[in-house]
């Protein structure tokens, strides 16, 4: 592709960003029970204390994840983003529907909220007393709740005034209704259906990207929280990028090292045999995922029934002296990092070899390797120093295809042998629902993706003459 | 010697889809026919009638046990070689014939591994099949969109774009934002159908507003102004923005937000997979348009779709076939190793890559390992040499 470097920043800016918005919507995520947990965990509240709710609204709001999402929203007139300040899905429809043929969303909002303070007085009450016309008047509240929406109150009300069991009730009846009365009185359910942009600069994006209640933002590299241990995940992080990033950029200075001399030697030598023996270990690295050659190799060499030469799992020895240099810490690790890397290796390699050797033939068939034949160059100064220096560009652009790839495959290595690694951490962000780790981790890893394909341009730019004039 | 390759793996291919597709009457442990009054009392099921040697008349599958279904007599993996018991009436251990032995073993719950394997061939063609297909179809219109009007674009007016950015924004607010309770209900299946012609109802008159709003502003000169938009240029930098995040570490995280079922995932393949596809098709669908044909299609006065369908998308499929025979191996190798991961289809679903992640966790069941593995690798073997040797036909 011949595009311009202006218009190639230009992409890479917008994938940038794409990956930030990507990563902030996980962030925003929040599983059920992460709110409980906090509490539970910081004020050491627990969900039968009679203001569980109110608490838990406290909370959010010094979280500030009661804030709308980005700087601006779609959404009707009616809605001000009062919902958020309700606690079960149950209040947020009985809520939005009010809201719906009311539209006036102050009044919808204390009514809403009045329903809920009689509530938490009925459970107090409920803790203290067991009477049957506590049960009786929460059943009605149950029904004013739900139904507010669709009925007529009046004789709802009346009902309730009239009803001699419930004269304990009046005072938080008479509170209700004259709620429902400012509710009624003046109803706009216009506004609950003209659409309207609303704009905030109070917002979460703003909170997570320039520091908020939560972390002090992205532009000072700070990525909050975890929810679960409380430990910052940049910290939580730091080691592991060093283990992941060190594994991949291994295997790939391996495989190019042992495969590009390798291929050129075989096209070099011109063996048929050879040849068959090339693509089939092409093919087979094609066809191996890497999980497969991790069980077989931890079958066939971690096995205490076959061959126990390596460990199975981990990164060095249990109990390694803190204090020993860093060379003997790496002494003491390499038995551990052989399997790994030969699994990260071994499809890589396959696939080098053969991309080059294919490469390196079509290079072949070209008139300028006619031509340096003519002048009597031996076959080992044509592939070595002519052809070799022509595939190198495609072959560094390929980099960038398969640095994605490698970066899934350290997830699966990372897991199969215990390697504290990002690939590692992301499974257990996953099955623990730990959605501010996972975002981290999807931001790192699209912007090391992003980097790669930027310093592979770059080379490819730098190394093909013809590219740096076309462009120019 | 390569056309010997070649139609093995065609071979290898129909054979498991045909196993695919008769799983349940391959792999099942219920008999296909049996007399139920023949059930003779002390027994729970026809099956243990059947090992105690009372009754010969019911049909059994090919495999006579479900996967992922436990057997508890043969449960912590269970090698191939070892003798299968069973308790009979009396409660006395005994061995189970050849007919109902666990010819690939069992793994930790006592399931057996040839069910699992036949079940878990079936769960992964059926995504590779659907991810690939709806990959494709994005890739198509993609592609050849990029292709087609890579040099001189669409001219759109001002007046145009903006009636289709109040559309669209009309059938969000008021097909799906206000009631967006009402399709909650409806989805969860308690709701009636009244709101849907409110909604019907109010889309006709909005769009018959916005199409008199339309007719006014083409009126207006500065609206009727006409801009040039390059599809080929929007589409390659969606193309770049999927490609920012790594697939498996984008579909590790989808995975989390939808509980994975077999579609599920199938759409979410689908969904990341088109990329390559389109790349390919735009090239060689620009490639096509240095060709003349469609030059000349459009002077002899064809249509827009009457050339697409008719002279691109056919002459496509040399270019589609391999790539889309890579796709398929590539959706079943990432599949199985997000299955391995714990964290593709539940857990009591079984699939090849389910069976490999048992065979880690058991170091000395070799079985667990062997036959899912082989499987795997023959298929994606047989899809990687269709699809290269079409390949090498072009160098």
């Amino acid at each position: 592709m011949n595009t311009s470097p202006t218009k190639k920043l230009a992409l890479y800016i917008l994938s940038g960003f794409a990956v930030v918005l990507t990563s902030f919507f996980i962030a925003v995520q929040m599983p059920g029970d992460a709110l409980d947990n906090l509490l539970l965990r910081q004020e050491k509240v627990s969900v039968s204390s009679s203001d569980y709710e109110i608490k838990k609204i406290e909370m959010a709001h010094r979280m500030g994840i009661d804030k709308p999402l980005f700087y601006f929203r779609l959404s009707s007139l009616a809605e001000t983003g009062y919902e958020i300040y309700f606690a079960t899905e149950n209040k947020k429809d009985n809520y939005s529907n009010l809201l719906r043929k009311y539209g006036n969303s102050k009044e919808v909002y204390l009514f809403a909220r009045k329903c809920q303070y009689a509530d938490e007085v009925l459970d107090a009450l409920n803790k203290k007393y067991n009477l049957s016309a506590i049960d009786k008047f929460s059943g009605n509240l149950q029904f004013i709740q739900k139904n507010s929406a669709a009925t007529n109150m009046d004789s709802v009300w009346t009902m309730i005034e009239k009803d001699h069991s419930l004269t304990d009730f009046r005072s938080l009846t008479l509170i209700l209704k004259q709620s429902w009365e400012k509710l009624s009185q003046q109803p706009h359910s216009y506004r609950a259906y003209t659409p309207a942009i609303a704009f905030s600069a109070d917002n979460r994006f703003n909170d997570w990207f320039f520091g908020g209640p939560l972390s002090q933002g992205l532009i000072h590299f700070d990525l909050g929280t975890s929810f679960f241990t409380g430990e910052k995940i940049t910290s939580l992080l730091k080691n592991k990028i060093a283990w992941s990033l060190g594994f991949s950029l291994t295997a790939i200075f391996i495989a190019f090292i042992i495969g590009i001399p390798l291929a050129a030697w075989i096209v070099y030598k011109k063996n048929k045999n050879l040849d068959k023996f090339i693509r089939l270990f092409a093919a087979t690295g094609y066809a191996m995922p890497v999980y497969l050659v991790g069980v077989i190799l931890l079958f066939l060499f971690s096995n205490p029934d076959l061959l126990n030469i390596f460990p199975s799992s981990g990164v060095k020895p249990i109990g390694l002296n803190d204090n020993v240099s860093i060379a003997g810490k790496l002494w003491a690790s390499i038995p551990y990092l052989i399997l790994p890397l030969i699994c990260y290796t071994f499809s890589l390699l396959a696939f080098v070899v053969s991309t080059t050797g294919d490469l390196l033939r079509g290079q072949m068939l070209l008139p300028y390797i006619v031509t340096a034949r003519a002048k009597g160059l031996d076959d080992k100064t044509i592939v070595y120093h002519h052809a070799l220096k022509n595939v190198l560009p495609p072959l560094i652009s390929l980099l960038a295809n398969i640095f994605p790839a490698i970066i899934g495959g350290s997830v699966i290595i990372e897991t199969l042998f215990s390697i504290p690694g990002m690939g590692n951490e992301i499974v257990r962000a996953c099955l623990s629902r730990n959605f501010p780790l996972l975002s981290a981790i999807i931001l790192i890893s699209g912007f090391a993706t992003i980097v790669m394909y930027a310093l592979v341009d770059i080379a490819v730019y730098r190394l093909d003459p013809r590219i740096k004039s076309s462009a120019a | 010697m390569k056309k010997k390759y070649k139609k093995l793996s065609v071979l290898w291919l129909g054979f498991i889809t045909l196993l695919s597709i008769a799983a349940p009457f391959i792999a099942n442990e219920k008999p296909f026919f049996f007399d139920s009054s023949e059930l003779k009392t002390g027994y729970t099921d026809y099956r243990q009638q059947r090992l105690d040697g009372k009754n010969n008349s019911g049909f059994f599958a090919l495999i006579p046990y479900s996967s992922g279904v436990a057997d508890a007599e043969n449960s912590g993996p269970h090698s191939p070689f070892e003798k299968n018991y069973y308790h009979n009436s009396q409660g006395k251990k005994s061995v189970i014939p050849l007919r109902f032995h666990h010819w690939m073993g069992t793994d930790a719950i006592g399931s057996d591994v040839a069910a699992g394997v036949v079940f878990g061939l079936r769960h992964s063609l059926f995504i590779a099949v659907t991810a690939m297909v709806i990959a494709l179809i994005i890739a198509l219109v993609m592609g050849i969109m990029s292709g087609y009007y890579s040099m001189y674009g669409v001219r759109i007016s001002w007046s145009t774009i903006l009636f289709f950015v109040f559309l669209v924004w009309a059938i969000w607010f008021y097909g799906y934002h206000i009631f967006s309770n009402e399709w909650r209900m409806f989805f969860s299946g308690n709701s009636s159908f009244y709101f849907l012609l409110k909604i019907l109802f109010i889309i006709i008159i909005l769009t018959s507003i916005i199409l008199v709003l339309k007719k006014i502003s083409d009126r207006i000169s500065f609206l009727r102004k006409e801009i040039n938009i390059s599809p080929d240029r929007w589409i390659t930098a969606t193309t770049q923005l999927f490609i920012s995040v790594p697939q498996l570490i984008l579909i590790i995280t989808l995975s989390v937000f939808f509980q994975p079922s077999a579609f599920k995932i199938a759409v979410i393949f689908g969904l990341l997979m088109w990329t390559d596809l389109s790349r390919v098709i735009r090239a060689e669908v620009l490639k096509m348009k240095q060709e003349g044909f469609i030059e000349s299609c459009i002077a002899s006065g064809l249509s827009t779709s009457q050339i697409v369908f008719r002279h691109i998308i056919p002459n496509l499929k040399t270019v589609v076939r391999p790539l889309f025979l890579f796709g398929l191996a590539s959706v079943i190798l990432t599949e199985s190793g997000l299955s391995f991961l714990g964290l593709g289809m539940g857990p009591d679903t079984v699939t090849l890559g389910s069976l490999l992640a048992q065979a880690k966790e058991n170091m000395d069941a070799w079985w667990l390992m062997l036959f899912p593995g082989v499987f795997l690798f023959v298929t994606i073997l047989s899809l990687f040499n269709l699809g290269n040797q079409n390949n090498l036909c072009g160098n």
